[in-house]
């Protein structure tokens, strides 16, 4: 990094560096690699988590899809996981950075980026991926394959480089904005007929600037090979615009986005061209616009030309751009690291674009080599994100109010500007005319003199000639007066005569001619006189009023660009608020499934306390039980007891009035017959059994009134029992009414606790993939269609089975001759034959994944999607079927031979996801296994084989 | 322009916001871009009660007007064939659709269209996007726009199918190819049923070991793309159990009858059973109507064929109480010249045509627009493709002027240049 570019980069910074400087005391590490500055300005983050390290299986499988575009080969992965050597992973990136592959796959990547899938039209597919494929194998740097590309013209020596214009048709417009999207990462489109409605930092004038390099360029088909069409460019022709809304007119200069205005060099109308245009010739401008574009575009001083490409490498390896989308570089959608992309931009443009040591250095960051899980605890950087949050919040308050004046100190040099742009306009119409008339009468003026001047030459020949045969024919004249007889020579003197009589007549005639085409001279050039004389006060005005649109333009500009630093602020504190909410957010929710289930644990202590008293006071309900049932017993027993008792006093009472009749009886017939003895003898006797039996009634009733009264004791008892046993009841009503509110509401807390937790997930898999958005964790990539079919191809080890076909058939149509088998160069060139036709095989199977899961034509291609007739794809098509037949030395080739479980595991995982299997997965195949019968164990690993394929692990790149 | 207004407008702030918000609902929501497209949100189950479709009936070649919805008999321009009334009481249409005509109170026409036009693809690129052709950015086609803005939540089948084709069609622009149109041949879509060489069990056994690993992966992040590709598996599974649904031998003979034995008839029928199903838009297109030469022998023939086919198709959404949450729209490039040429054909003609249209919020019996005596230009109501195409997107409930946030780019559903003829709508 230059001190230049630091100046540069903290005056546009330096809101943020002050942010930064008051919030966390950093340097920048400038002598350190660059990947030690890109882990040093991802991690110097304020709060946030860092994912830890990824393992080396990851690692692998990650660099070989970004570096070759396919999966490591299942022998590399044995080898790398089992190589202990510490350097393993640089060697790797080395190894890979050098291999043919990646230049292959590069020219793949480069061939999706600059041409989106666009049909073949001008340049064929073979010139196109060759041109790519040899500059990668050369490591061409960025900013001579920018330049082939902007600058082509499609002659034999760049044909492959100008598929980028003509294969969209030269069309203008649509080479703005792809030259604007895919060069610099600016998709002005809005902005072509007004200033962009939704991105302040798009103008039409920068739209214009770039179509001003490009509008006087068109497709010319030549005569001679109609297919060989050419990109030819016009000396002339502006980009004059107006826009729709506002109605302001201007006319741009060409301009790179970000740069200065270029001037066109002044020359004189007739050193226009090299070659001038005419039917069927192409012109040859002396002056290039186009050739500007490439030169000024990748001269390393465009910044963002620069950034443009360190941020599409970045989104390269990383998975997503600093800038993201790619194309939509502006201040309201910052870097995530807006110094990091500096750095890296700078650094890009120091190792004077050299794509593959820039690559290298990303992948040798720690910040490439991450995993793609969360770390688990997240606790001090939710303290710290709790922390910094109002002062965060605050500074935005602050950045807004800035971004505020900087808009109002901009607002009237917006209008000065557009006030100059009408003057420019207004003036231009008189101007133009009147160039138009000098260039007119200049034209007038030159044929006028080219005649003239042809003409007096044919003059001066004719009259010499006339001379010498006025001269030959005087002579001959004189002779035939001397030699009248001599027929012949008469005759030649009366030809000589006609021919003088001719030329005489001639001369005459032009010398009239040149009288007249004098006056036609000196008129033409009396009118061009005039007609500078015209133009000459409008230039100095023109001039004027264009120098003043220009001064106005670059006060615009600056303050212009101080505004979108002010807003690119602003966009960076608002997404580091949403960050530090996001982790607080987190935690408030953690808390509150914390409380939750702090909740339910107090609900569950009670509910095991409640059911704890059960037991007793069961036992209490049963001894009640049973204490009324003895008390009813007893109860019983006593009214029994009564009942007899009743019974005797009643036979009692019976006895003793019959005894007290009779003795009654008795003393009557007594008293009758007062002296019969025996009458006194029975009175007497009977008396006494009344007195006797009376004593015992007595006793009788006596002993009922006992009875009653015990009777009414055992009642009485009898009812305290019933009474505590209805209490036991009740309680244990109660106990269980308790016990069944204990768990709904136990219930309902385990649904909070659930929904929470829910949210909580949720929660945590947006934080991961905010956290992934600042590169502390890896994203996780879907792999391209490209990567897609070559991992499969890999996968499923189609490449050796097609490459012995190959060499099969080669052998039998083209036999090498015993000699050639001696001979190394014919071997080795055989070989690369044999390489060559088998990849251009597998990558037939290639278009068909294309087409499948590519996006369609001319649109990004970055997006992930998943449609049903991709499941289909993998699910029924012939073609992986086909590819998971064993044969020879593919993957189900090999497993169809191995007895022992775990080396069949061990295969397929390293063969498919580039890693050792878990134990669990082991033990899962190898129940897969046995539950199938041995006759269809080779279906049996066709389908675990499928099933890994059509995992999310395989799908995704990690 | 927000900027020249004043930046202290709610406009500028807004936009800014709303782009990052785009960008976060990206970061966190992954591949369905957010939709801002419905004019009435609603839950997805008053969603799914509530499903909307888009019926696309192509005349491909330019079906002429004078043969179908605008006759003009005894002019100059006339042709030989008679208008015939309809149900509609005083609009009349071509006698080359009687049955069509039972119908019309179903239906209605636009009479006033000129697209400016007279090229093939321009004006199907006019018809299907409803803008202009531009070189710098292409447009999805109006089932792609449906597929999206309609989507519902949970279906199985492709939301956009394309009868007859083949392959997934280019017709879907920005809004990615989930909302490309599956091309179908009068059969279930490619690789729908299951390789010989696999067994039904084994299926079942691959499908589920296939979860099983993905729930044992020692990869344990999830992301909304992950499981939008597991579900892929789970609609691939769904759709092939849902064959049935693209089996026309599954209708019973009579409605074979109605429809009648010809590839469009059959088209139609698979038409009807897509929607049923909730297929969101289906394309039939009826080839060839581009009658150069002997224009009305080809009418009188092709139109026969599609007078018994729609009007069945009709019959059955009529009856089957579909006609109010689906548009159908029966369209071309272009319509032909009221001049007839020497070799009794009639050539592209863009400058006043018609097409016929119902169902959806569209007025039945509705007429709208008038051409001259001998429909050589509009008289009345003037529309262009602009007009139609917000009139479409309407007459299903979208607020055609809304956007679709893709990207962070804000994309408007419909050229802002037209507009919704509201009289048409209810």
């Amino acid at each position: 990094m230059t001190e230049g570019n630091l100046v540069k980069m903290a005056r546009w910074f330096t809101p943020l560096l002050l942010l930064f400087l008051l919030v966390l005391p950093h340097q920048l590490k400038a002598d350190n690699s660059l990947h030690e500055q890109i882990d040093h300005l991802i991690t110097r983050e304020m709060f946030g988590p860092v994912a830890t390290r990824s393992t080396d299986g990851e690692f692998l499988r990650r660099l070989y899809l970004d570096l070759t575009g396919s999966i490591p080969p299942a022998e590399v992965t044995h080898r790398f996981l089992a190589d202990s050597s510490p350097e393993k992973r640089a060697v790797l990136i080395d190894q890979l950075l050098g291999s043919p592959e990646y230049a292959q796959h590069m020219a793949r990547v480069f061939d999706v980026m600059l041409m989106e899938r666009r049909p073949d039209k001008h340049v064929s597919r073979d010139e196109w991926m060759q041109y790519l494929k040899t500059s990668f194998q050369e490591n061409k740097h960025y900013n001579k394959l920018a330049q082939e590309i902007l600058g082509a013209d499609g002659t034999p020596e760049n044909r492959g480089p100008v598929k980028f214009y003509l294969d969209r048709d030269g069309a203008t417009n649509l080479l703005t904005r792809e030259v604007g999207r895919i060069f610099f990462g600016r998709d002005l489109q809005c902005a072509q007929c007004h200033d962009h409605p939704n991105i302040d930092d798009y103008l039409q004038s920068e739209y214009y600037g770039l179509f001003a390099f490009l509008t006087r360029s068109y497709i010319f088909t030549p005569e001679k090979d109609k297919k060989k069409t050419l990109f030819a460019e016009k000396a002339e022709g502006e980009a004059n615009f107006k826009s729709v809304f506002t109605r302001v007119a201007g006319s741009s200069r060409p301009r790179v986005p970000g740069g200065e205005p270029i001037a066109d060099p002044e020359v004189s109308w007739d050193t226009l061209y090299q070659v001038k245009p005419e039917k069927n010739v192409r012109p040859i401008p002396h002056y290039s616009r186009r050739e500007q574009l490439a030169l000024k575009a990748t001269n390393g001083d465009n910044t963002a030309f620069n950034r443009n490409i360190a941020n599409r490498l970045w989104a390269h390896m990383m998975g997503r751009g600093l800038v993201h989308p790619v194309d939509l570089h502006h201040a309201d959608n910052p870097a995530t690291h807006p110094e990091l992309l500096d750095v890296l931009s700078a650094s890009l443009a120091d190792l004077d674009f050299d794509i593959q040591a820039f690559l290298a250095e990303i992948a040798l960051s720690e910040s490439y080599q991450r995993s793609v899980e969360m770390p688990v605890s997240l606790k001090e950087h939710v303290l710290q994100a709790t922390q910094t949050l109002p002062a965060l919040q605050e500074s935005l308050a602050q950045a807004t109010s800035e971004e505020q004046a900087a808009f109002e100190t901009l607002e009237p040099l917006r209008a000065e500007l557009e006030a100059t742009r009408n003057t420019v306009t207004e003036l231009m119409g008189p101007y133009e005319k009147a160039r138009g008339a000098v260039t007119t009468a200049r034209k007038n003026a030159d044929d006028a003199k080219k005649k003239q001047i042809d003409t007096k030459r044919d003059f001066q020949v004719k009259q010499e000639a006339l001379l010498s045969i006025t001269q030959a024919s005087d002579k001959t004249a004189e002779t035939v007066t001397k030699l009248p007889d001599d027929k012949p020579l008469a005759e030649v003197a009366k030809q000589l005569m006609a021919v003088q009589e001719r030329l005489t007549q001639e001369v005459d005639t032009l010398r009239k001619s040149i009288v007249d085409l004098d006056v036609n001279v000196k008129t033409t050039q009396d009118e061009l006189d005039t007609a500078q004389t015209a133009m000459l006060p409008l230039e100095p005005t023109m001039n004027k009023a264009r120098r003043t649109m220009w001064a106005a333009e670059k006060l615009f500009d600056t303050s212009f660009q101080e505004l979108s630093s002010r807003r690119a602020a602003i966009s960076l504190l608002e997404r580091r608020v949403a960050n530090a909410q996001a982790l607080v957010d987190y935690a408030k929710q953690e808390t509150t499934l914390q409380s939750s289930l702090a909740a339910y644990h107090e609900l569950e202590i009670q509910h095991q306390n409640v059911l704890a008293s059960t037991p007793t006071l069961e036992s209490r309900l049963a001894q009640a039980q049973l204490s009324v049932v003895a008390a009813e017993e007893s109860h019983a027993s006593f009214v029994s007891r009564l009942n007899t008792a009743q019974d005797n006093y009643e036979k009692q009472v019976e006895s003793v009035q019959l005894v007290i009749d009779a003795a009654e009886q008795a003393e009557r017939a007594h008293q009758a017959f007062p002296n019969d003895e025996s009458l006194s003898e029975a009175s007497k006797k009977l008396k006494q059994r009344v007195t006797k039996y009376t004593a015992e009634l007595e006793a009788e009733t006596q002993r009922l009134n006992e009875k009653q009264t015990e009777t009414a004791v055992a009642a009485s008892q009898l009812e305290k029992k019933q009474s505590a046993l209805r209490d036991s009841t009740s309680m244990l009503q109660k106990h269980q009414d308790q016990l069944q509110t204990l768990e709904a509401r136990k219930q309902q807390t385990q649904q909070q606790t659930d929904s929470h937790q829910l949210e909580l997930t949720r929660l945590h898999q947006q934080l991961t993939d905010r956290f992934t958005l600042q590169f502390v964790v890896r994203p996780l990539k879907p792999l391209s269609p490209e990567q897609l079919s070559w991992s499969m191809i890999q996968a499923t080890g189609l490449w050796p089975r097609e490459r012995t076909a190959t060499e099969t058939e080669l052998n039998t149509k083209e036999p090498l001759k015993p000699e050639d088998l001696k001979d190394p160069a014919k071997v080795s060139e055989r070989a690369d034959k044999i390489e060559q036709l088998t990849y251009e095989k597998l990558n037939k199977h290639v278009a068909t994944f294309i087409k499948l899961f590519g996006a369609g034509a001319g649109q990004p291609q970055q997006d992930f999607f998943a449609t049903v007739d991709q499941a289909l794809f993998f699910s029924n098509s012939g073609q992986l079927q086909d590819w998971l037949s064993p044969g020879t030395g593919n993957l189900l080739e090999r497993l169809k031979d191995m007895n022992d479980t775990d080396a069949v595991a061990r295969e397929i995982y390293a063969s498919v996801l580039t890693r050792t299997p878990s134990v669990t997965e082991v033990n899962d195949i190898h129940t897969y296994l046995t539950e199938t019968p041995e006759d269809n164990r080779v279906s049996a690993l066709k389908e675990i084989v499928w099933a890994l394929l059509t995992s999310t692990e395989f799908r995704f790149h990690y | 322009m927000k900027c020249n207004y004043a930046c202290q407008s709610s406009t500028h702030l807004v936009a800014r916001r709303q782009l990052l918000g785009g960008m976060t609902a990206l970061g966190l929501g992954g591949a369905f871009g957010s939709l801002s497209a419905l004019a009435h949100p609603a839950s997805a189950a008053q969603l799914a009660k509530d499903q909307k479709r888009v019926l696309v009936i192509y005349m491909s070649g330019g079906l002429s007007q004078l043969e179908s919805w605008d006759p003009k008999p005894k002019t100059d321009t006339g042709g030989p064939f008679r208008a015939i009334p309809t149900s509609v009481p005083g609009l009349h249409i071509s006698e080359l659709l009687p049955q069509t005509a039972t119908l019309m109170d179903k239906l209605a026409v636009i009479r006033s269209i000129n697209t400016r036009n007279n090229d093939h693809g321009v004006g199907s690129y006019q018809m299907t996007r409803g803008r202009n052709r531009e070189p710098s950015t292409d447009y999805p086609h109006l089932g792609a726009i449906a597929a999206k803005a309609l989507e519902a939540p949970s279906l199985s089948l492709p939301g956009h199918i394309r009868i007859p084709g083949g392959g997934r069609g280019g017709d879907s622009a920005y809004l990615g190819p989930r909302y490309s149109s599956i091309g179908v041949d009068g059969k279930p879509p490619q690789n729908s049923a299951r390789p010989e060489a696999v067994s039904e069990r084994g299926d079942q056994r691959r499908n589920t070991f296939r979860k099983q690993v993905n729930e044992r992966s020692k990869l344990k992040r999830r992301s909304a793309e992950t499981d939008i590709y597991t579900y892929s598996y789970e609609q691939a599974q769904e759709l092939m159990k849902q064959r049935e649904v693209f089996d026309i031998t599954k209708e019973p003979q009579n409605y074979h009858d109605r429809y009648g034995s010809s590839g469009f008839g059959q088209h139609c029928l698979m038409a009807r059973r897509l929607m049923e199903n909730g297929v969101t838009c289906v394309q039939v297109s009826h080839s060839n109507y581009d009658t150069h030469n002997e224009n009305f022998n080809f009418h009188l023939e092709q139109l026969g064929e599609f007078d018994q086919s729609f009007s069945a198709l009709i019959g059955d959404l009529s009856d089957r109480g579909m006609m109010e949450s689906t548009l159908v729209v029966v369209m071309s490039e272009f319509g032909r010249t009221p001049r007839i040429n020497q070799y009794y054909g009639r050539d592209h003609w863009g400058k006043s045509w018609s097409i016929c249209l119902g169902g959806g919020k569209v007025h039945p019996g509705a007429v709208i627009g008038k051409t001259s005596d001998n429909g050589t230009e509009v008289t009345d109501r003037e529309v262009d493709h602009g007009d139609l195409f917000h009139t479409y997107l309407s007459a299903v409930g979208l607020d055609s002027t809304a956007t679709f946030n893709i990207d962070g780019r804000e994309l408007p559903l419909a050229n802002p240049t037209g507009s919704t003829i509201d009289e048409l709508l209810t």
